[in-house]
């Protein structure tokens, strides 16, 4: 048995303890610090979070009655919505936004997002794992009590296992989820973020933010001697809106995956936190930061997006495309001409068929009870 | 500077070629002129006949039907490489297509599978790869679309002539209002100050003029090289086979065999590659390591029926163009790079560009961004492949002076890394970008025999009995799925045979 010391507090440190000791029953020993003062307010969480739930065996119900936990179908940036799940469908393997284009922009974009729709009814329902309902296309994340959703992970981590750790325990290793700030072994973002986000409206169905206070930047090592970073004590882009746990959740499915335990694991462990940070730092500058001088991997990306629309996507991409479609053109970063593929169909046909669409979608909508 | 493009020229027929003119004339907007310059009296390397599963995304894209195409290409299907005598004579493993098991909730199934070998009791991993028992079987049946079934794990490609496959989407092509027009370039225009080619003119003195071009001319690369000087990064350090003779023969042996073979031989390797009406066979060596006389006979000593017709010695050097686009030319096949065809990837790279070119069509004005974006996708691609291939000779297990120096060379340094974490404790991260998925770097690593020497610890949670159980249910299904299966002879013959068989 290995044990393991989960330092911090909170809904990371809980969350952490939960999934570790799930996944290593019986093989790790996890023993979690609480220590910091208890989270307040409420917290927003991205869609992808409710995997993990489902692996921690957390229903939905449970989520809402013991945690606040209500459904938001996307997020207000720049007084532009991004809405959650899939905007549009690709025709002829050619991604949505390229038609839309092509067919003049007939509408807002957002006009063929299902949660768009639905949000702007305040109607709500789950998405669907049938792909031929229109229902496939949704998708949601969460907001949640974030007192209550600690002590929720808390009570799931104690029953697979997990201890609260004893003062002076003796571990093997050290998993640190406390917040970080600039030390020596820092790699500063602060001239591309110099605030963060934090939730300021979640009561209807579209989460607003308003700026928090940020030291942006990452630890240059994750992993230092038997201390693994993961987290905000890795790497600090300020994303209230759902980004900063999304992080932490891809560094325990990382752990999980890949204990760093050796040292070719433990460089690649490296290579893949900072991939990771890196890419989900450049959907935060996009998004609220400062572009006039972005990193050279969002510089290409804006620069592939300007020309014609296209989406590069990375390794270790944080975000799915279409969130980025949305964050481009929410920043005015639009493209300079047409994807000349998405010309092949006579444009009056394209926008019949954006037009049924769209109906498809409205109808769907306004079938969904109220939220 | 931003109309669109309304002259595409491609050089060259061939695989690329034609591969590249069904695609365009599939995909490109109305208003698109697409003509093909190729000579009957320029020999066409009919490259690898062997494909893997993604060549059928690209026959959907263009709508071929499956029976159809297979009956004009005397087509076999294909499951699995076998790779024969690469960790010495007699060891043969297989490196099929589709995954290996299922992942237990978070943890992979190598993993679960890595601790059953440790503690003595694992059957062969390539028992829970359903492509891999029924290449044991020699059975074939079309995958089931219902995701819940066993035998919707089959994954498959085909064993093609590629002559005829040329042919085939050549009648395509030109039905969908591609121009062929025979003959050979003799000069090559370009404009005086930006450099970019005009057009070109061939022996018969006709002048042909487009506004983009597509090299598909072979190894020689008459526009990206001859003409723009692309440059080429020489990877013989690394695969240092520069030769093959090629060798058809009378289906005869094991038969037709829904598998590829690859074996291993001293100064290199030879293939394998069952068709309807004959079987492909190749010698792949290192000219510094045997003669080509050599080379010949061995091959003429190990072919399995009949020879057919005389050999065919084909040169080349292993690297990549530098630059796969240059202005307004884009190198497909051949003439962006070469990789020998141990997996099967000589087609693959011609669709990977030709699926790159489309999602990056140009407009006249070229922009420069767009042209960078293909090469350095393009760079990522291939030098991922070229990783993986270089595996199976870094990690081989003979005596040969060959396959001595193979084991001692220096490796790139992202190959080392994979190497070394694998095989401390099985861990593997694959790029998004790699052609080749998780399940094909654990076949090959573990058949060239990076046996990892510690498994995930957190296997060690699962009860052992409930393990076992389960993993005996697994193989159970899927060997049951594949007895099931007709022989696969009796399936082409039912499906798809050729009409004239010879």
């Amino acid at each position: 048995m290995k044990r393991v010391l989960i330092s911090g507090g909170g809904v990371e440190a809980w969350m952490t303890g939960a999934a570790l000791a799930t996944a290593g029953r019986g093989v790790l020993e996890v023993q979690v610090a609480d220590q910091g003062r208890r989270p307040e307010g409420r917290i927003a969480a991205l869609p992808a979070l409710r995997g993990l739930h489902a692996r921690l065996g957390i229903s939905d119900e449970s989520l809402a009655s013991e945690a606040g936990a209500r459904p938001r179908l996307g997020a207000r940036y720049n007084d532009m919505l991004e809405p959650f799940g899939q905007t549009g469908a690709a025709l002829d393997g050619v991604a949505f936004h390229h038609h839309w284009r092509a067919a003049g922009k007939p509408a807002a974009l957002e006009a063929w997002s299902l949660a768009a729709q639905a949000a702007s009814r305040g109607r709500f329902t789950p998405g669907s794992a049938d792909p031929r309902s229109p229902l496939s296309t949704l998708d949601h994340g969460l907001t949640l009590d974030a007192a209550a959703y600690a002590d929720l992970l808390k009570a799931v981590a104690l029953k697979a296992g997990a201890e609260i750790a004893p003062t002076n325990a003796h571990v093997e290793v050290i998993i640190d989820t406390a917040a970080t700030s600039p030390g020596d072994d820092w790699i500063d973002w602060s001239a591309w973020l110099s605030t963060g986000r934090r939730l300021a409206d979640d009561t209807g169905l579209v989460s607003t933010f308003e700026p928090a206070p940020l030291s942006a930047g990452r630890r240059t090592h994750a992993v230092s001697g038997n201390r693994v970073a993961i987290g905000a004590a890795y790497a600090a882009f300020g994303a209230g809106d759902g980004g900063d746990l999304h992080l932490l959740q891809g560094a325990i499915a990382r752990l999980i995956s890949l204990f760093p335990d050796t040292p070719a694991a433990a460089a690649e462990f490296e290579r893949l936190s900072a991939a990771s940070a890196e890419r989900a730092r450049d959907m935060a500058i996009l998004r609220w930061g400062d572009l006039s001088a972005p990193p050279e991997e969002l510089a290409w990306k804006i620069a592939q997006f300007e020309s014609r629309g296209r989406v590069v996507m990375y390794d270790e991409e944080v975000w799915p495309e279409s969130a980025f479609v949305h964050a481009f053109l929410a920043r005015g970063i639009t493209p300079r001409r047409t994807d000349p593929l998405a010309l092949r169909q006579p444009p009056e046909r394209v926008r019949d068929l954006l037009e049924r669409m769209r109906r498809v979608l409205e109808q769907t909508a306004e079938a969904m009870p109220r939220a | 500077m931003t109309a669109s493009i309304r002259e595409v020229l491609i050089i060259g027929g061939g695989t690329a070629g034609w591969m590249t003119a069904a695609a365009l004339a599939k995909a490109l907007p109305p208003g698109v002129r697409v003509r093909l310059v190729e000579s009957e009296q320029i020999g066409t390397v009919g490259v690898g006949e062997a494909t893997i599963p993604p060549i059928n995304t690209f026959n959907q894209v263009l709508g071929l039907d499956e029976a159809d195409f297979m009956r004009a290409t005397k087509a076999s299907f294909k499951l699995a490489i076998e790779f024969v005598g690469w960790m010495g004579e007699g060891h043969r493993y297989l490196h099929p297509f589709g995954n290996f098991g299922l992942d237990i909730e978070a943890l992979k199934f190598h993993q679960a599978w890595l601790r059953a070998l440790h503690e003595g009791w694992a059957p062969p991993i390539d028992a829970f790869n359903l492509s891999a028992q029924a290449s044991h079987l020699k059975r074939y049946a079309p995958p089931a679309r219902d995701p819940g079934q066993v035998l919707s794990s089959l994954k498959y490609a085909f064993h093609f002539d590629a002559g005829l496959y040329a042919r085939y989407l050549r009648a395509y092509a030109e039905q969908r209002g591609v121009i062929r027009i025979e003959g050979k370039v003799a000069e090559v225009r370009q404009h005086g100050e930006t450099g970019f080619v005009t057009g070109v003119a061939l022996e018969s003195g006709q002048a042909l003029e487009a506004e983009l071009f597509i090299d598909c001319s072979g190894f020689r690369g008459l526009l990206i090289e001859q003409a723009l000087q692309a440059g080429y990064d020489d990877w013989s350090h690394w695969l240092p086979n520069d030769r093959a003779v090629a060798l058809p023969c009378v289906t005869g042996g094991d038969g037709l065999t829904p598998y590829t073979r690859a074996t291993a031989d001293a100064a290199g390797w030879r293939w394998r590659i069952p068709l309807q009406h004959r079987t492909g066979n190749g010698y792949v060596y290192s000219s510094k390591h045997i003669s080509d006389d050599e080379a010949l006979s061995r091959l003429r000593a190990t072919v399995d029926g009949e020879p057919l017709g005389e050999p065919n010695f084909l040169r080349f050097q292993a690297g990549r163009r530098k630059q796969a686009w240059v202005k307004n030319v884009v190198a497909i096949g051949l003439s962006s790079g070469f990789l020998e065809p141990l997996e099967s990837t000589s087609i693959h790279l011609i669709q990977a560009g030709i699926t790159k070119l489309l999602a990056l069509f140009p407009h006249t004005g070229f922009d420069p961004v767009e042209i960078a974006e293909y090469n350095r996708l393009t760079a990522l691609q291939v030098e991922l492949i070229r990783d993986f291939i270089i595996l199976h000779f870094k990690a081989n297990g003979r005596d040969e002076p060959y396959w001595r120096d193979a084991r001692a060379m220096a490796i790139p340094q992202s190959l080392q890394h994979k190497i070394e974490l694998f095989a401390a404790s099985g861990r593997l991260f694959v790029s998004d970008y790699d052609l080749f998925a998780e399940a094909s770097w654990i076949a090959v690593l573990l058949g060239q025999g990076v046996v990892p020497r510690r498994h995930d610890p957190l296997v060690d949670a699962l009860e052992t009995d409930a393990l076992k159980a389960q993993l005996s249910r697994l193989a159970g299904l899927i060997r049951q799925t594949a007895e099931a299966l007709p022989p696969h002879e009796a399936f082409i013959a039912r499906y798809c045979a050729a009409r004239d068989p010879a």
